[in-house]
């Protein structure tokens, strides 16, 4: 097989973006009826669908806590949403667990959890389609789940991936590019606060270029950042818009 | 076109019933059908999983064990077809927030399985002295590529067959359940009804009988009931 | 009005059935809004979204490619190619768990994977090579993402649509039978000739509802569910309940459904067609 440039000398890569620009973004709030908030997100070809349940009261007593809520996260990916080979769903597998536990870290620190003891929010994380930065967009799509459902939150929760690849820090990578054998930093900040939630990196970054892809990194957040709070306000006005003109 | 087991069409299989052959369970009977044995046992009323419980009425359970092989999508879709046919006849409003068991192990199956387990079911009820609103009896049928309706199909017949279907009737002889899958056309489905309501009958009046010789205190609790013969159209 | 909804579910209901009108301002007889939308995933062979009313469910199917196994006949081959499974976790609703999946899913299951089987899908379809030396196998993996009631009906549109929406590459398999490869550039359509039409209702004292909305299960007291083919033969006969089924009411049922026919055969189309589009 021949060797893969993953960008060309003028700077574009596979798909014709610049190091430092995300993928498209497609958003909408409100999708399921069942659910307390939802929302479906598209970044790029990775499409996830997430359904926020809560607050409601406890499944097992055991589990409640008397000051505040538990946050609970499932992650599943469809049989079909892999484009390599079709994977049987297995809620159980490590890497389902692992991306579950992150998100689930991450909104118990950033919803208002101590405003509903005793009762329990449940985020469900539905993947379709897979092409690359999946924890990223799980963890965006959850926000506007989350902010769909009312929950109150200290501040958004933006994250976005970014690796290392031939010499060159690039922004939110595809499955292809995530496959090269680079880092994989994802960072997750609270982007209005100013705070960071999690950071985690697999393989190896030289040590004078981690800063630059951290700062990369925080630069996509931001970005999204921009266009999460777009989509809410669009979302918002949308709804008020029905109260006050009732569509027929 | 004969049958392998030299049966007409309208024939069904010598039935062979026992009941209260459990010591411990409330009710137990055994239904076969030749070769397709079902052993049915009841226990009930009894205390329930408070997140099972119903307020106003009991909580119905089926437990439907195959004779070989673990439990699997398809025993528990049976599972739930032999839960909605004898949920309809058990009076569950004089038994609220209690549990009524009913398990089913196959012995062995030949073909109508189903069938067998909702009358072995309601034998079972009858012997556990649960009110029943009705009796209930069920009946399969399977269709053939040639345009045959066989009642009673044995399992080389339901496999070979184009089409297979489940009809549960009450005392009354209103149909109470109904499952068919594969291709039938408006005139088979019609014959099939009126067939499986006739051999409904005759099944209801085996039941009758057997729960009869059971509490006249006859010495031997098992009824058999051999060849029953073609049904009059 | 919504306290006496909460007390007094069924007699609210009453209320409205007894001038045959629902208090969602359907008629009894109206089915929902209901939309498809094919070929959505693009890593998936052939896929479909479908929502009837607020009942969302999306089916992907994948092919994969496997030897022919020697004992099976030609006519026997396209009934074990297709696998059916469906998922219905708690993202739909609460009632149903995450690990064990719930009877209700098993059996719709079950009932799936027998309806695949009535397809009219000619053998030479599903296979990979000229000669049907190896085969495809495709899965279909349907994902209820909101219950809203009858998932029946939503889930059989989905998977013929996506069945429908399958795209086959070339398969290519070299001379010594040791390698096997598609070629990607020359995809066919799977074609499939047949068409299956579902409907469900309802059972309310002696009300019949079409296809019912979640609210409307939770109170029935029995549920018919028919499927027919395109050439108005029964594929699948459905009645469970507490009360008995009349059958002059079961008859209204059948005719009901075989009336949706063209109804259903357009829907399908119409998204087919869209999808070449994109």
């Amino acid at each position: 097989m021949s060797k893969l440039s993953y960008i060309t000398p003028e700077g574009l890569r596979i798909d014709g973006r610049r190091n430092n620009e995300i993928r498209r973004l497609n958003m909408k709030m409100g999708i399921f009826n069942r659910a307390d908030g939802s929302a479906y997100y598209e970044q790029g070809n990775t499409k996830i669908t997430v359904a926020v349940y809560g607050p409601r009261e406890v499944a097992s007593n055991q589990r409640m806590l008397h000051d505040r809520a538990i946050v609970n996260c499932e992650y599943s990916q469809a049989a079909f949403s892999s484009a390599t080979d079709r994977k049987p769903t297995r809620k159980s597998d490590k890497q389902s667990y692992e991306i579950a536990s992150l998100i689930k870290q991450a909104f118990e620190s950033t919803i208002q959890i101590t405003l509903f003891p005793r009762s329990q929010i449940d985020i469900y994380v539905q993947v379709l389609q897979a092409d690359g930065g999946l924890k990223a967009a799980a963890l965006n799509a959850a926000t506007l789940a989350v902010i769909d459902a009312g929950l109150p939150m200290r501040d958004f929760i933006c994250a976005c991936s970014a690796t290392f690849i031939e010499g060159v820090p690039l922004l939110d990578m595809n499955q292809m590019e995530e496959r090269s054998g680079g880092a994989d930093l994802l960072l997750s900040i609270q982007p209005q606060l100013g705070g960071v939630i999690s950071l985690n990196m697999e393989s190896k970054v030289p040590q004078d270029m981690f800063e630059s892809v951290l700062e990369l990194a925080n630069l996509g957040c931001m970005k999204i950042f921009a266009l999460l709070q777009t989509e809410v306000k669009r979302h918002s006005a949308d709804l008020l818009s029905n109260q006050i003109n009732p569509k027929s | 076109m004969v049958r392998i087991d030299k049966r007409n069409n309208n024939q069904i299989r010598s039935i062979e019933s026992e009941l209260a052959l459990l010591n411990k369970a409330d009710g137990s009977a055994k239904f076969s059908l030749d070769n397709s044995s079902v052993l049915a046992a009841i226990y009930g009323p009894v205390e329930v999983n408070p997140r099972k419980e119903k307020i106003s009425k009991a909580t119905v359970e089926v437990v439907f064990t195959p004779d070989s092989g673990n439990q699997n999508y398809q025993t528990k879709e049976q599972e739930s077809l032999i839960r909605n046919a004898i949920e309809s006849v058990i009076m569950t409003m004089l038994h609220p927030r209690t549990l009524i068991s009913i398990i089913i192990q196959v012995y062995s199956t030949d073909g109508s399985i189903v069938s067998c387990s909702i009358n072995a079911a309601c034998l079972a009820l009858l012997d556990a002295g649960i009110e029943l609103n009705s009796l209930i009896a069920s009946i399969s049928l399977s269709f053939n590529s040639d345009g045959q309706i066989y009642l009673d199909p044995t399992m080389k017949e339901e496999n070979e067959s184009k089409a297979t279907a489940i009809y549960a009737f009450n005392s009354q002889l209103k149909l109470m359940m109904i499952k068919s899958s594969g291709i039938i056309t408006e005139q088979q489905n019609q014959e099939a009804l009126q067939l499986a309501r006739s051999s409904c009958e005759r099944i209801l009046a085996y039941i009758r009988t057997a729960v009869k010789t059971r509490i006249m205190g006859d010495t031997e609790s098992q009824t058999k009931d051999t060849v029953m013969s073609d049904s009059t159209k | 009005m919504e306290a006496f909804q909460k007390i007094h579910p069924l007699e609210f209901y009453r209320k409205f059935l007894e001038r045959s009108v629902r208090p969602d301002g359907r008629s009894l007889q109206r089915i929902r809004n209901t939309t498809v939308s094919a070929g959505s995933i693009l890593t998936a062979d052939g896929s479909s979204f479908v929502k009837i009313g607020n009942t969302s469910v999306i089916c992907g199917v994948r092919a994969e490619i496997a030897e022919k196994q020697q004992d099976q006949t030609t006519s026997n081959t396209c009934k074990s190619q297709i696998i059916v499974n469906i998922e219905m976790g708690p993202i739909c609703s609460n009632i149903f768990s995450s690990t064990k999946p719930s009877e209700k899913a098993m059996s719709l299951c079950t009932q799936l994977n027998q309806l695949v089987q009535l397809l009219d899908i000619d053998p030479k379809q599903l296979y990979f090579d000229v000669d049907g030396k190896y085969l495809w196998y495709l899965y279909v993996d349907l994902y209820c993402l909101d219950y809203n009631g009858n998932i029946l009906d939503a889930a059989i549109i989905a998977m013929l649509s996506a069945l429908k929406n399958v795209k086959l590459p070339k398969g290519v398999v070299s001379d010594d039978g040791s390698e096997v490869y598609k070629e990607e550039d020359t995809m066919r359509t799977l074609i499939i000739n047949s068409y299956l039409i579902p409907l469900s209702f309802a059972v309310i004292d002696e009300y019949v509802l079409s296809d019912p909305s979640l609210e409307e299960e939770k109170l029935s007291n029995g549920s018919i569910s028919i499927v027919y083919n395109e050439k108005r033969e029964l594929c699948l006969q459905l009645y469970s309940g507490i009360t008995p089924l009349d059958e002059k009411t079961l008859q209204q049922c059948l005719d009901q459904t075989k009336q949706r026919t063209q109804e259903i055969k357009d829907l399908i189309d119409q998204s087919i067609n869209d999808s070449k589009d994109k």
